[in-house]
């Protein structure tokens, strides 16, 4: 009886532990289950890949379609210009020449835009030599050189500015007769004052704190020299006046 | 009495053994044949994630393709117009 009875406990023993393994374990209903959900899975993902794949490459094609076209479009864009590519190539030149040039003298202080206000001027040419060139019709070049302008003007107004404040005056040192000739008429001749003698009102007027006879100026005076501009209507009636009391 | 009972436990043991004996668990070859299931499915799950961003993307530069076509187009005709003018 006692022989049994352990039998029969270690049966129970060997089923509990039987148990705890198949909790650990899949079995074999559940793994068919997982199979089955998994499969299924794969097998839309196979369709929905099948799909993506075609539209994807349809795109890509339609895409490669759209670029050749969008070339084709620049080309006679171009073509309407009658430019080649090599005038493309320096008209894009001459557009980054200005941008650099104006990038460069922005950056400049008001007094040392002063000094180089040639060069504005200098790229007020090129701009309206660019505005010449047929491309220049071009949407693109166009905007981009009426930024430029725009960029330039701005510039300008500095300058204008800067110099009716009286600060973008020149000065002159007056010689002697003797071994400069210095007289208003032959400074304002002079290439780097105004180049015109007629202009020698400007140089009278801006200084009639210290020429009182237009015809006496002392040697050491510093003069003013007022930016290069056609004579103001006070200055032609300083002119008239000296004129008068000849 | 207890030929019966010794029959009856002898009976109940054999039952338990049966059952855990006899019940069926994946095979290994089972459990990775499921395993690689997974992975095919993950892997094809990463898949259509980049079909779907490269397809996104081509959309987009489709329209974007489409939008510099037309203004190309306006731009002849803004051209042809400057031209006749200078």
């Amino acid at each position: 009886m006692k022989t049994i009875v352990k039998i029969g406990f270690v049966s129970l023993l060997a089923m509990l532990l039987s148990a705890g393994v198949y909790a650990q374990e899949v079995g074999k209903e559940e793994w068919q289950k997982q199979m089955n959900e998994w499969t299924a899975k794969r097998n839309d993902l196979q369709g929905k890949l099948t799909a993506l794949r075609g539209e994807v490459e349809n795109l890509k094609n339609q895409e490669a379609e759209k670029i050749a076209a969008l070339r084709k479009c620049e080309e006679e864009l171009i073509a309407m210009t009658g430019a080649s590519a090599a005038d493309v190539s320096a008209f894009e030149a001459t557009l980054q020449k200005i941008d650099d040039k104006l990038n460069e003298l922005s950056r400049l202080s008001n007094e040392d835009l002063w000094n180089r206000r040639a060069e504005v001027d200098e790229v007020q040419k090129w701009i309206t030599d660019a505005k010449k060139n047929k491309l220049s019709a071009i949407p693109r070049y166009y905007d981009r050189l009426a930024d430029q302008q725009k960029r330039l003007d701005a510039l300008k107004a500095t300058l204008k500015q800067y110099a009716e404040s009286g600060m973008g005056m020149m000065t002159y040192t007056v010689g002697t007769w003797a071994k400069d000739r210095d007289c208003l008429w032959n400074i304002a001749k002079k290439k780097r004052i105004y180049d015109n003698a007629f202009l020698w009102p400007k140089i009278y007027q801006a200084n009639r704190n210290l020429i009182k006879n237009a015809d006496i100026i002392e040697p050491g005076w510093v003069l003013k020299v007022p930016p290069k501009a056609p004579l103001t209507s006070e200055e032609r009636s300083a002119e008239r006046a000296y004129w008068r009391n000849k | 009495m207890k030929k019966s009972m010794t029959l009856m436990i002898g009976a109940v043991c054999m039952t338990g053994l049966l059952l855990a004996g006899c019940s069926s668990n994946a095979t290994e070859e089972e459990l990775r044949q499921l395993e690689e299931l997974k992975a095919e499915v993950a892997s094809m799950e990463k898949e259509v994630q980049n079909l779907e961003s490269e397809k996104a993307r081509l959309q987009t530069s489709i329209a974007d393709k489409d939008a510099q076509l037309k203004k190309c187009e306006d731009d002849k005709k803004v051209v042809e117009q400057r031209l006749k003018g200078m």
